[in-house]
């Protein structure tokens, strides 16, 4: 049987249901395979690099200086160490200036992976230990943005240091995609003479510390209890930031597509396997007429189709292999490490999903090979044995839910992606429906218009799954090609040309006042000035807060870390009150202003008394009222606001947002020469930054989702394919009353671009609807009706729908009245 | 070799029950041949199908050799094709996908004939198909896709060959030639032979002959002939 099953594979492979059935496979396992592999290289970089990311085996890190008691903890119990600062700062160079995250190393420095410059030549040099005093390391995009070259000098707050060397890689530099400001490495011994740190001033002090682990636990359990608030201990880089949150929502939005893809394929799969098992009829009854058992033919098809099963999925693996190299390019900047090669996992589970296919959405077809009746051979004319519906439909659901928990491991978000689906489908399929009900009130005109409209309206069901196919692959496309790039456009535009473009961080309550008539003497308008304060949420109507009682993961980093708390006499009008009453701090009360989604996140209600601790002092107050607070506007706002004289203002440093022209730009510079502690934050740049990376994990998604273009249109294939013996039959009819090839061809291109029509145009509808509800719901912008999306889906429609649906009908055309059927 | 008593087939139409075939009996000894005779739409294809196991009969019996045909299920009865049964139809039902050596190759193969390969190669020599060895059907004309046929179906030596108008589809010319092959076949290696037509000269080389006629015999004229 397996000779025979070899056999005939050999023979039948390139026929056309045999081919479609592969390439279905291939496209369904390539695009699963490439993200898979992609998302196990990243996972297994950052698994790789845990420790160096971390900086060590174990961290401490605080918002204030260290207590020498630590260090000497850890010298007794024999790990190295190394302390380091890192915070915000300001340098200038002649007359230009940037931000950077400066970071002060001691000469142990790094404990764990290795810090290379740029060398000569293109060699990275490995170097130990902190710079010079008098020297700085810096990434090379700040030589950039300075336009500087080696060998320039930089001022940093109140020192000169001489760039002698450009970062090549920085081992604890972490998975921060959002390159906030390009990294800066000084001495810790300058960073007093730098008069940097101010009180207020925000810096993370960290202590790195490495060694055996049975020395770094006990190490830890000794300075476990030892830990003041907001101190942290961690032996795991911090992945639940909002990097790890967006490098997890990027993977799984990557996994979501080519699941969609996947689905498709599989559908395309089925299809071809059923009309593969309808074409087999007559070959089996022979069989079974030579002697062969009803199993027996069974498994020959069977075989047949697992060892295609085999070949579609192992080239899908290596075309999965090949396109994760594209993804890798395509997000080269957005996750900025090397991958690891990958391992066998992902290879394993895309042949395993191919298979799964294959037997899930091929064989059931197949089954009702074992049902033919040997007697079929003296009568062709009987019908095909029927199949039950659960046989057909049970297996594939069963399958795709399997693997989607394979793949996602989460049974909510399986169960969103096939609801999603679901719902997806179901659109499409009520439109196309609908339409093509409309498609049959019109009279056809001549007897091209006939045969197109009646090729469309009769086989209505295959017309349907056409239109759902094809449509739901342009869907995807132009949700991301259009729709994404329209949102961001509608967010640009929503910003007003004058908002605040520049934040200003640390500045000093004596600074307040100098600065402000700095900028009024030249010409600008008075910026104001917003006292901040930090302080950890401790208890909710004295109950005490801790992260253990909340659920998102939000919620648990926000009440585990300081936030910035403000008061003000009068609330900002552009963050109106939403329930409470109106801001009467003159009362005297203690009284907050919280905003509204945090409240909501925290389980706060309007008259709960709150209590912060600052500074090691309870503070305790009265929710007054809940405000809405529009963020998109850049002003400065904050979740909490006090009434004044809760807060001790000496704790105090002072925030402003204000726009400066880019002619202005020197105003900045001289600002900053004479306040050397300032931080200026170019949000612009920032916003720039955030959109470029928006775009390339767009980008990179929209090409995954070629791979569910296609296998769209492999569904149209084999749609087709099932329609192809009438079509022949009708266009051998019509070639003999006289029709012309011509005629054919037009009467089979109307089908097409019809059915392309209205499939490109529910994409579009979807589409719009998925961007409207995403402005709407999740973005709260305006998304406008008037989009490129009725215009290029119809048109993309038309066209990949006619193109291919002529290919695949090429032969219906070239059909000659004379040939036999 | 070939006992059939009293076998009916009704089957259910949408009009009400319908009676293809009535109450036939014959036997056909061993080394015999037979002709059933009739018109289109008579019942001798149905009747054929039954005698060789491919459908059931819903009255009587048939037995080949001793084995009770109508007792065993689908596959018992596909036990006694593959061994003691060869078939040539009208329309050839040739695998479309494998070549001529193949097709033949099947049933040997089915039963786990060591040389398959060398066996089946003799018999394309004998019909006469040695250089067509490697073609599928598709590049055959209809005469030589009959001979693989045939070919294929003395492949596996059986004991018991039914042919339902082999020449059916083919041209006066072409078919005398494979009547010639077919009975010659049968007389080298000794079959019984029940052979399927509505044409009387055809069935005048068969030793008896069985008229059907409405799915009912016709025993006199059988004997008139006879
Ligand atoms: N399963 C069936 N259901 C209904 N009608 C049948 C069935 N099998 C055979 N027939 C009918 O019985 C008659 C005899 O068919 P057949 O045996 O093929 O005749 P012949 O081979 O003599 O031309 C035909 O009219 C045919 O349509
Ligand atoms: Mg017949």
């Amino acid at each position: 049987m397996f000779r025979q099953a070899l056999r005939l594979l050999r023979r039948e492979a390139l026929s056309g249901e045999l081919r479609l059935l592969l390439a279905a496979l291939i496209i369904g396992v390539a695009s699963l395979a490439s993200v898979s592999f992609y998302t196990d290289r990243l996972a297994a970089a950052l698994d790789q690099r845990k420790a160096e990311w971390l900086g060590g085996d174990l961290v401490v890190s605080a918002n204030q200086p260290l207590p020498d008691r630590w260090r000497e903890q850890a010298e007794q119990s024999g790990v190295e160490q190394s302390s380091q600062m890192t915070f915000r700062s300001v340098v200038v160079s002649g007359e230009q200036m940037a931000l950077s995250e400066v970071k002060a190393v001691d000469a142990a420095y790094p404990l764990r992976g290795t810090l290379s410059l740029v060398g000569e030549g293109d060699q990275p040099r490995v170097v130990a230990g902190a710079p010079p005093p008098g020297e700085v390391w810096v990434e090379a995009m700040l030589l950039h943005k300075l336009g500087i070259e080696q060998g320039a000098t930089l001022q940093l707050g109140r020192v000169e240091l001489v760039v002698s060397g450009v970062i090549h890689n920085e081992p604890d530099r972490g998975t921060n995609f959002i390159n906030m400001a390009p990294r800066i490495i000084v001495n810790e011994q300058i960073i007093l003479a730098s008069e940097l740190i101010q009180p207020g001033s925000r810096v993370n002090y960290q202590l790195s510390l490495a060694g055996a682990s049975s020395a770094i636990a006990a190490l830890q359990r000794t300075l476990e209890p030892q830990l003041r608030n907001g101190d942290r201990l961690t032996t795991e880089p911090d992945r639940d930031s909002a990097t790890g949150t967006a490098l997890e929502r990027g993977q799984r939005f990557l996994q979501l597509v080519s699941m969609v893809g996947f689905v498709l394929a599989a559908v395309a799969v089925g299809m071809s396997a059923h009309r593969y098992a309808l074409r087999h009829l007559e070959s089996s009854a022979i069989y079974r007429c030579l002697g062969a058992s009803a199993r027996w033919v069974l498994g020959l098809y069977t075989t047949q189709l697992l060892l295609l099963g085999l070949l579609g999925s192992v080239v899908g693996v290596l075309l999965g292999y090949l396109a994760q190299l594209v993804l890798e390019q395509l997000l080269l900047n957005v996750f900025a490490v090397t991958l690891p090669a990958a391992t066998f996992t992902p290879l394993l589970l895309s042949l395993l999903a191919g298979l799964l296919i294959t037997i899930g959405f091929g064989l059931p077809p197949l089954y009702r090979l074992r049902e033919v009746r040997p007697v079929r051979i003296l009568r062709a004319d009987l019908p095909a044995p029927q199949l039950s519906a659960w046989l057909l439909y049970l297996p594939p659901l069963l399958t795709i839910v399997l693997l989607l928990l394979l793949q996602g491991g989460e049974l909510l978000l399986t169960a969103l992606v096939i609801a999603g689906v679901a719902l997806t489908m179901l659109f499409l399929v009520a439109g196309a429906l609908l339409l093509i009900h409309l498609a049959r009130r019109i009279e056809p005109r001549g007897v091209v218009m006939r045969f197109a409209l009646t090729g469309m309206t009769r086989r209505s069901t295959i017309a349907v799954l056409q239109i759902a196919a094809v449509g739901t692959g342009l869907m995807v496309l132009l949700l991301l090609s259009v729709v994404s790039r329209e949102l961001l456009q509608s967010w640009d535009e929503g910003i007003p040309d004058d908002a605040p473009n520049l934040f200003m961080i640390n500045v000093q309550q004596a600074q307040v006042a100098g600065i402000s008539d700095f900028l009024a003497a030249r010409g600008q308008r008075q910026p104001r000035f917003y006292p901040m304060v930090r302080g950890r949420l401790i208890a909710i109507n004295d109950q005490p807060v801790s992260a253990e009682n909340y659920r998102a993961d939000r919620a648990r980093r926000l009440v585990q870390r300081e936030f910035n708390l403000s008061w003000t006499e009068s609330l900002q009008a552009s963050s109106p009150i939403v329930s409470g009453e109106p801001w009467r701090p003159a009362s005297g009360e203690a009284i907050w202003s919280v905003e509204q989604g945090i409240a909501e996140e925290l389980g706060i209600r309007l008259n709960d008394r709150l209590t912060y601790e600052i500074a090691g002092q309870p503070v305790e107050g009265r929710v007054a009222n809940l405000r809405l607070v529009d963020w998109d506007t850049f002003q400065v706002n904050f979740f909490v606001i006090a009434a004044p004289g809760m807060l001790d203002p000496h704790q105090a440093t002072y925030i402003s947002a204000f726009h400066l022209d880019s002619a202005q730009q020197p105003l900045l510079v001289e600002l900053v020469r004479n306040h050397p502690n300032l931080t200026t934050i170019d949000v612009a740049a920032l916003l720039q930054q955030i959109r470029d990376i928006i775009l390339q994990v767009t980008r990179s998604v929209e090409f995954v989702s070629l791979f569910t273009l296609a296998a769209g249109f492999l569904v149209l294939f084999a749609a087709v394919q099932t329609s192809m013996d009438e079509r022949l039959r009708e266009s051998r009819i019509l070639r003999v009353l006289g029709a012309s090839r011509r005629e054919i061809l037009r009467a089979l291109t109307t089908e097409f671009a019809l059915l392309g029509l209205i499939a490109g145009t529910l994409a579009a509808l979807g589409a719009w609807l998925v961007g409207y509800l995403l402005a709407d719901q999740l973005f709260r912008l305006d998304y406008q009706l008037a989009s490129w999306l009725w215009l290029i889906g119809p048109l993309a429609g038309v066209v990949g729908m006619t193109a291919a649906g002529i290919w695949a009908t090429r032969r219906v055309v070239a059909v000659s009245p004379m040939m036999k059927g | 070799m070939l006992e059939v008593q009293g076998v009916g087939k009704r089957v259910v139409s949408p009009e009400g029950p319908l009676d293809i075939l009535v109450d036939i009996s014959f036997t056909v000894q061993a080394g015999e041949s037979l002709a059933i005779l009739g018109a289109s739409g008579a019942g001798k294809s149905t009747l054929l199908g039954i005698l060789a196991g491919l459908d059931e009969p819903t009255h009587g019996g048939v037995w080949i050799g001793d084995q009770p045909l109508h007792q065993l299920d689908e596959d018992g009865r596909a036990a006694v094709r593959r061994t003691q049964v060869g078939f040539v139809f009208q329309s050839f039902n040739l695998i479309l996908s494998l070549t001529a050596l193949e097709n033949v190759m099947v049933p040997l193969e089915l039963q786990g004939v060591a040389q398959a390969r060398q066996r089946s190669e003799e018999l394309l020599y004998r019909v006469g198909l040695e250089r067509r060895l490697h073609h599928t059907p598709n590049h055959l004309s209809g005469g030589e896709q009959q001979r693989v046929a045939i070919a294929r179906a003395f492949a596996a030596s059986p004991r018991l060959l039914f042919a339902d108008e082999p020449t059916g589809n083919l041209d006066s010319a072409t078919g005398q030639k494979i009547i010639d092959l077919l009975f010659a076949l049968n007389r080298d290696q000794g079959a019984t032979l029940v052979l399927v037509t509505h044409d009387v000269e055809l069935a005048a080389r068969c030793g008896r002959r069985l008229q059907i006629e409405q799915g009912r015999m016709l025993p006199f004229a059988a004997e008139e002939q006879n």
